[in-house]
C-alpha cells in the first residue's frame, strides 16, 4: 500500500475517494500514558464532562467517516487536521489470541465456531487468524474502509471487512487514541 | 512532594483492603508530616475513586505533571474527592469470556433488539458507568447472523458459565 492509497483511492463502485484524516480533540485529556489518560477522563467525568466525548480524544478518523460533531450541546470536542503519514506510522491493530482460542473455537460460541470451521479454519489456526485479522483490519482502516457502529462511554466501535477464503464479513473493533484499533469480536456478519 | 503531584504506589500492604494495589497511580491532594492524602482512581472501573492517607514512603513521584487546568478543576471539586475517603474499590464481578445471560426486559436494550434471556459473552470486563461489554452476536437456526456488542449494566447480567 503506497502513501497515496491512503489518501486517494477508487472504491468498489469506481468512485474516487479522498481520505482527509482528523484527530478528535477534547479539553483536559492526553493520549499517553494510558494510566494518566484514564485519570484525566475520570477527573473530567467528575467535573461534568461527557465520557463519550473524552473517550474519543486522540482518535484518528477519516473526516467523511467520523461521529457527528458536536456530539451534544456545549460540546468541548473539536477536530484537528492530521496528516496521513502520522496516521500510518502510529496506527496499529491488536487482536487478543484468546478471541480465537477461548471464544470463537469454544463449542458454545453462539455459532461462531461453525462459521470458522466452514471457512476452513480450526483452533490450530488461531495464531494465523490473529495475524491475518490485524493485517487486514489495519490496511482497511488506513484506507478508510470501515463503518462506524455504536459510540458510547467505552468508545467508538467499528465494523471492518475481513476476507478469508474468498468470503467477506465484518469484524468488530474498538477505536483508541493515535490509530490503535483492538478487535472486539472476530465475526460481525457476512458482507452481502 | 507537593499538592497535585502524580504518584505511584510502590508498597500496597496497608492499602490492599481498599482494592488499591502496587503500581496504581494517584494524585496527592494534601500533605501531612508522614502521610500524603492521595486520590486513586480504579483502573478497572472508570467511575470509582478513593482518597487514602498513604505513608510517604509507600509512594514514588511520577515524572508526569498534571496540567494546570486540571489542577484548577480539582481544586474546585475538592469536597467531592474528600467525600470518597477510604472508599473500597468493588471487586471485579465478571471476567473476559464469561458466558452471561441478560436478566431484564428494558427499553434501553430492546431498542437494539436485545431481550431478556439473551445469551452473550463478556468481551471487555473493565467497568465503565457500571457496564461491561458483551457480545450478543451469533447465528440463528437459519444460519443468519444477528446481534452485535453492547455495554450492559453489570446488575442486569448473570454468569452462566466461566
Amino acid at each position: 500500500m503506497s502513501i497515496f492509497d491512503g489518501i486517494i483511492r477508487i472504491d468498489d463502485e469506481g468512485n474516487i475517494i479522498y481520505n482527509k484524516w482528523i484527530e478528535w480533540e477534547h479539553y483536559l485529556i492526553v493520549n499517553k500514558p494510558d494510566w494518566l489518560r484514564q485519570i484525566l477522563r475520570a477527573i473530567a467525568a467528575l467535573v461534568g464532562h461527557c465520557m463519550t466525548c473524552t473517550v474519543l480524544d486522540g482518535c484518528y478518523f477519516v473526516e467523511r467517516i467520523m461521529p457527528t460533531l458536536p456530539l451534544h450541546t456545549n460540546c468541548d470536542c473539536r477536530k484537528l487536521d492530521q496528516c496521513f503519514i502520522n496516521v500510518k506510522s502510529n496506527a496499529k491493530a491488536e487482536c487478543d489470541l484468546r478471541k480465537f482460542t477461548d471464544y470463537v473455537f469454544k463449542d458454545d460460541s453462539n455459532g461462531k465456531k461453525q462459521i470458522f470451521l466452514d471457512l476452513g479454519y480450526d483452533a490450530n489456526d488461531s495464531i494465523f487468524l490473529q495475524k491475518e485479522f490485524c493485517k487486514q483490519a489495519l490496511n482497511n482502516y488506513l484506507l478508510g474502509n470501515y463503518r462506524l457502529k455504536t459510540l458510547d462511554e467505552r468508545g467508538q466501535r467499528l465494523a471492518i471487512p475481513i476476507i478469508l477464503n474468498e468470503r467477506s464479513f465484518y469484524s468488530g473493533w474498538m477505536m483508541y487514541p493515535e490509530g490503535l484499533i483492538k478487535n472486539t469480536t472476530p465475526f460481525g456478519g457476512w458482507i452481502k | 512532594m507537593k499538592k497535585f503531584d502524580l504518584a505511584c504506589l510502590n508498597n500496597d500492604a496497608s492499602y490492599k483492603k481498599f482494592g488499591v494495589v502496587k503500581n496504581m497511580h494517584g494524585i496527592i491532594i494534601e500533605l501531612g508530616q508522614n502521610y500524603a492524602a492521595t486520590v486513586f482512581f480504579n483502573p478497572r472501573n472508570a467511575s470509582e475513586f478513593t482518597l487514602l492517607n498513604v505513608n510517604k514512603n509507600d509512594i514514588s513521584l511520577d515524572k508526569e505533571i498534571l496540567p494546570e487546568n486540571v489542577k484548577i478543576e480539582l481544586e474546585n471539586n475538592i469536597e467531592k474527592i474528600k467525600s470518597k475517603e477510604n472508599c473500597i474499590f468493588s471487586p471485579p464481578k465478571f471476567k473476559v469470556y464469561d458466558k452471561v445471560e441478560l436478566l431484564v426486559e428494558d427499553e434501553k436494550y430492546t431498542k437494539f433488539g436485545l431481550h431478556k434471556g439473551a445469551i452473550g459473552f463478556v468481551i471487555d470486563d473493565d467497568i465503565i458507568n457500571n457496564c461491561v461489554e458483551v457480545d450478543f452476536s451469533g447465528l440463528d437456526e437459519n444460519s443468519e447472523h444477528f446481534g452485535e456488542t453492547f455495554s450492559i449494566s453489570i446488575d442486569d447480567l448473570r454468569i452462566i458459565a466461566r
